[in-house]
């Protein structure tokens, strides 16, 4: 929500400089700490979740931390790399690498999980 | 213009003052910020650290069981701090691309060097995990989950100190050009690695 909310904000006060779109510092700060507290949380729920640390995580878990993990990476991209609306099939190039790489590790758990007894 | 600059076309006039020349140079990656040269560096980088973490999926299928034992040895606290500290360094190359937008040089040198401190930082951290590692008695070819996490982790702190050289020489020459490709692939960097921590570190 933060991160739909910090994205609208950006629309409105996008400033195209030649070759890139500059973005607010009041802007990257939030969406750094965006980041930065979505880290935490994955960090937690990777050390707790299931309320064991030594088993396996389940799909949702995974599905919650991969999508954490490339909600970041989004953020990096859109906001800190500032890949403005020009670049817009640059865009989906680098979200079909990110949805390659979450259903990549979301499938592999998916069969690590139905191979478990 | 700046030594180092090159001509860039502003992102709101492509179509309009774009040469075919200039679209059949680059292929389009002169839409990006920074010089496109880096985005080829960047885009074949991506490709690379891709497969990384998808071989790494892969071969954990066949010992999940092993894959989680040896992933209870990792320090998840500090991999996550240094999710944090590339974060920060992030927001920092971001302030130094807008302070020399705004022609401020010593600014933008301050928020380079500041940086630089992170990713000293997050390689210092890195060497104490290594190091934590090493005197366990766990080395490169001890498991194939360590081989793998040695191989992925080694190959982007490289990045890392490639990254610091490569600030370090902007902050001497910091034009515009220079210091938005700089950032760019210091946020490649970044962006790998919140990849690579959940793949690695988090996921069991």
């Amino acid at each position: 929500m933060a991160a739909q909310e910090t994205c609208s904000e950006l629309d409105e006060n996008d400033a195209v400089m030649s070759g890139t779109t500059e973005t607010s510092s009041r802007i990257v700060v939030r969406v750094w700490l965006a980041a930065s507290a979505i880290t935490i949380l994955s960090l937690v729920l990777g050390l707790t979740v299931d309320g064991a640390v030594q088993r396996s995580l389940g799909l949702i878990s995974v599905g919650f931390i991969m999508a954490v993990g490339c909600c970041k990476a989004w953020l990096i991209l859109r906001f800190y790399l500032g890949l403005g609306p020009a670049a817009g099939s640059w865009r989906g190039l680098f979200m079909a690498f990110l949805i390659v790489i979450l259903v990549g590790v979301f499938a592999s758990q998916g069969i690590i999980v139905l191979m478990m007894p | 213009m700046m030594q180092g600059d090159i001509q860039k076309q502003p992102i709101l006039s492509l179509g309009d003052t774009e040469t075919p020349d200039d679209e059949a140079s680059w292929g389009g990656l002169e839409h990006l910020p920074g010089h496109p040269i880096m985005w080829v560096l960047i885009l074949s980088e991506l490709v690379v650290f891709g497969a990384f973490l998808l071989v790494f999926s892969a071969v954990r299928i066949g010992d999940p069981a092993g894959f989680a034992q040896d992933q209870l040895q990792l320090d998840r606290l500090a991999g996550g701090i240094n999710t944090l500290v590339l974060l920060t360094s992030g927001l920092f190359a971001v302030l130094a691309t807008k302070a020399i937008n705004e022609d401020n040089r010593s600014g933008c040198r301050l928020w380079l060097l500041a940086t630089s401190i992170f990713g000293v930082i997050f390689l210092i951290i890195k060497l104490m995990e290594y190091t934590a590692k090493f005197d366990a008695g766990i080395g490169l070819e001890s498991t194939t989950f360590f081989t793998l996490y040695f191989l992925i982790t080694g190959f982007h702190a490289l990045h890392v100190v490639l990254g610091l050289g490569i600030l370090g020489v902007v902050a001497i020459w910091p034009s515009r050009i220079n210091v938005e490709t700089a950032a760019a692939f210091w946020h490649m960097v970044d962006m790998v690695w919140v990849l690579v921590f959940p793949v690695i570190y988090l996921v069991r």
